[in-house]
């Protein structure tokens, strides 16, 4: 023990204590710090948890009168969507089948033609040019998920309608499911990208290094390895993309038409696509300004809420289990 | 080697901005116009306190108009205006939220508001007009016609006296106060198609919405139509505030602002006063695309 010298000698830790063992009361206090930073820090996580409890159970407060006086089977089996009738004429209609269906029509469409754009661009960055993928491809690719919707929504209803208008039958603008379609898929290739990047990255580079060994060309190796391997980020970045697609207001109301009539897929095929029509968030926004004076129509915008925000917690649960699926089987 | 990439939206930022610059300068000329001309209240008119307007927003410019003039002059006043729609100012007025509510439509329409509780007071009169695309090749139309296009029974301008062009149809989103005095006065019971091409709300796009394709058609305030599009006459009356003095053309209404039947302050009566005083009408309503009261007593189908 060199302690006897006092002034400036320190004396070393002694085994399994923490570093402050010189000097008794630092000790304490230093505990005492590292038990305030875990409560703060446990306390940001909980006001989370807190926050998003207390948002569900305001907007399924706000949505009761949905279920007890409008009655969910009409809500969602109805086309008959006329919430502030009651404001003139005496009773509303609520129902939400066309913009529920709308909603996943346009999503749908709108994963089916960005996943494989958004996959071809994260194997180029990752894998097919590494170096123009990294310096240009990848940076312009984050600028975008930057970009607000409503530049993609008006540049869409500017440039895109227009070219819509010569393919559309007539009568119709050329708004409609394909266009929204289109608009959401340029805005939500970023957004996987990137993630598919990610996760190709992350894919060992043994697993490359063994298939180039076994004599796979660079193709065969993407395809039956790297793809694979990455796939719960893909994954995960496709339902991000998803929930992305299913909120988006702004930039659908623009090139959707907003009529609340679900098009006839038999009478005209392949030009419904071309028809007018709506999503949950366009129809939400649209009652924004009556919220005051409608009571029964506000109720049924808030039960649409309610269904975007389960759509959106059952994806955000799909990305949880597809994240386990990697670390459960590559042991 | 990521600085460089910076360059390439930085150039093009400046590229636009260089290139974008001249076309704000009228906007703000023919504002600081329509200030200047605006007429002050008398000093003996003037009323201290602190009151909001809100509601409907194509009453707004004008009634911002007249809360700028109206605190020049009156030290002692401040006016607060702002939008949210005519429903929302109609709720508010009558909870109590706003001193005064604007709205495009009688309180009528609202089942929420007791109008026993509330006083009506026009301030204005707004001209409506049918617009089509230049291209469908239509000046004039009667009532009758425009009830078959909007309610999708005609398909075609060859149908009324066009060109051969299909019909696309821009409607106003239900709830519209707008939508509701077309319906009233024009549709008189006949619904509106329930497949548009599209439904709008915001004079921008219901004016790209007809200006776009060849054989759009959709209705909005008169003065809101711009040299893209061409206003419809109605049985061969044009949209003009000289018809609507003469009675001939119907399709017009009335702008409302609601107060309490007895409003908190005095400052709510002095200043809607001044809104309905013959100086401020014959001087910024008609500026801000609006008609004067004087120009009919008559009221038409919508405010009935």
């Amino acid at each position: 023990m060199a302690g006897g010298q006092g002034g400036g000698a320190v004396t070393p830790p002694a085994p399994g204590r923490d570093g402050a063992a010189a000097v008794p009361g630092l000790r304490r206090r230093s505990r005492v710090i590292d038990q305030g930073a875990r409560y703060v820090v446990f306390g940001g996580a909980a006001f989370n948890v807190v926050l998003v409890v207390l948002v569900v159970a305001f907007l399924l407060q706000h949505a009761w009168p949905t279920i007890s006086s409008i009655g969910l089977r009409n809500f969602f089996t109805s086309t008959d969507w006329q919430p502030d009738a009651g404001i003139s004429f005496g009773v509303g209609m609520f129902g939400a089948l066309a913009p529920i269906v709308g909603s996943f029509l346009v999503v749908a469409l709108a994963l089916l033609i960005a996943v494989p754009f958004a996959i071809a661009v994260a194997v180029f960055i990752t894998d097919t040019n590494p170096i123009v993928g990294e310096r240009f491809i990848r940076p312009a690719v984050e600028v975008f998920v930057g970009i607000p919707s409503v530049v993609y929504g008006y540049l869409g209803f500017i440039t895109l309608l227009p070219l819509l208008r010569h393919i559309a039958p007539p009568g119709r603008d050329g708004s409609g499911v394909l266009a929204a379609g289109i608009v959401l898929a340029v805005m939500i290739v970023p957004t996987i990208a990137t993630i598919s990047a990610d996760g190709l990255y992350s894919v060992p580079v043994t697993l490359r290094e063994g298939s180039a060994a076994l004599g796979a060309t660079q193709w065969q190796t993407i395809r039956r390895v790297l793809l694979p391997a990455a796939r719960p980020q893909i994954i995960s970045g496709i339902v991000l993309g998803f929930a992305r697609a299913m909120g988006e207001a702004l930039a659908v109301a623009l090139v959707i038409g907003d009529v609340n009539v679900i098009p006839n897929i038999a009478k005209e095929g392949i030009g419904a696509l071309l028809q007018p029509f709506t999503t949950m968030t366009v129809t939400i926004t649209d009652g924004v300004d009556k919220l005051a004076i409608n009571p029964d129509g506000t109720a049924a915008r808030y039960m649409l809420a309610v269904v975007l925000l389960f759509v959106t917690f059952v994806a955000i649960i799909l990305v949880r289990l597809a994240a386990r699926g990697r670390r459960g089987s590559r042991a | 080697m990521q600085l460089r990439l910076l360059a390439i939206p930085a150039i093009a930022g400046l590229a636009l901005v260089a290139c974008g610059s001249d076309n704000n300068t009228s906007s703000t000329t023919t504002g600081n116009a329509a200030a200047t001309a605006t007429p002050s209240p008398t000093a003996a008119a003037c009323q201290t306190g602190t009151i909001t307007a809100s509601g409907s927003t194509a009453l707004q410019p004008l009634v911002q108009a007249a809360a700028q003039a109206y605190q020049t002059k009156c030290t002692g006043a401040t006016i607060t205006v702002s939008g949210g729609g005519s429903s929302t100012g109609l709720s508010n007025v009558s909870s109590g939220a706003s001193d005064i509510g604007d709205s495009d439509v009688p309180v009528s329409n609202a089942k929420a508001v007791d109008p026993t509780t509330v006083k009506d007071h026009q301030v204005a009169i707004v001209v409506f007009s049918v617009i089509v695309n230049p291209k469908a090749g239509v000046t004039n139309l009667t009532t009758a016609q425009v009830r078959d296009i909007f309610s999708g029974k005609d398909t075609n301008w060859s149908q009324v006296g066009g060109a051969n062009q299909a019909i696309t149809l821009v409607e106003r989103k239900p709830g519209s106060g707008t939508r509701l005095s077309f319906d009233k006065i024009i549709m008189q019971g006949t619904n509106e198609s329930a497949t548009p091409a599209s439904t709008q709300d915001s004079t921008q796009l219901v004016l790209s919405g007809v200006a776009g394709p060849p054989g759009g058609v959709s209705y909005l305030a008169a003065s809101s139509a711009d040299a893209t599009v061409t206003k419809v006459s109605l049985d061969g009356v044009a949209p003009s505030g000289d018809n609507v003095k003469a009675g001939t053309y119907k399709y017009f209404s009335h702008e409302h602002m609601y107060t309490k039947t007895a409003p908190a302050s005095p400052l709510v009566e002095a200043f809607i006063n001044f809104m309905v005083a013959a100086d401020f009408q014959s001087t910024t309503v008609t500026q801000l695309g609006f008609l004067p009261l004087s120009t009919t007593t008559e009221q038409s189908l919508a405010d009935q």
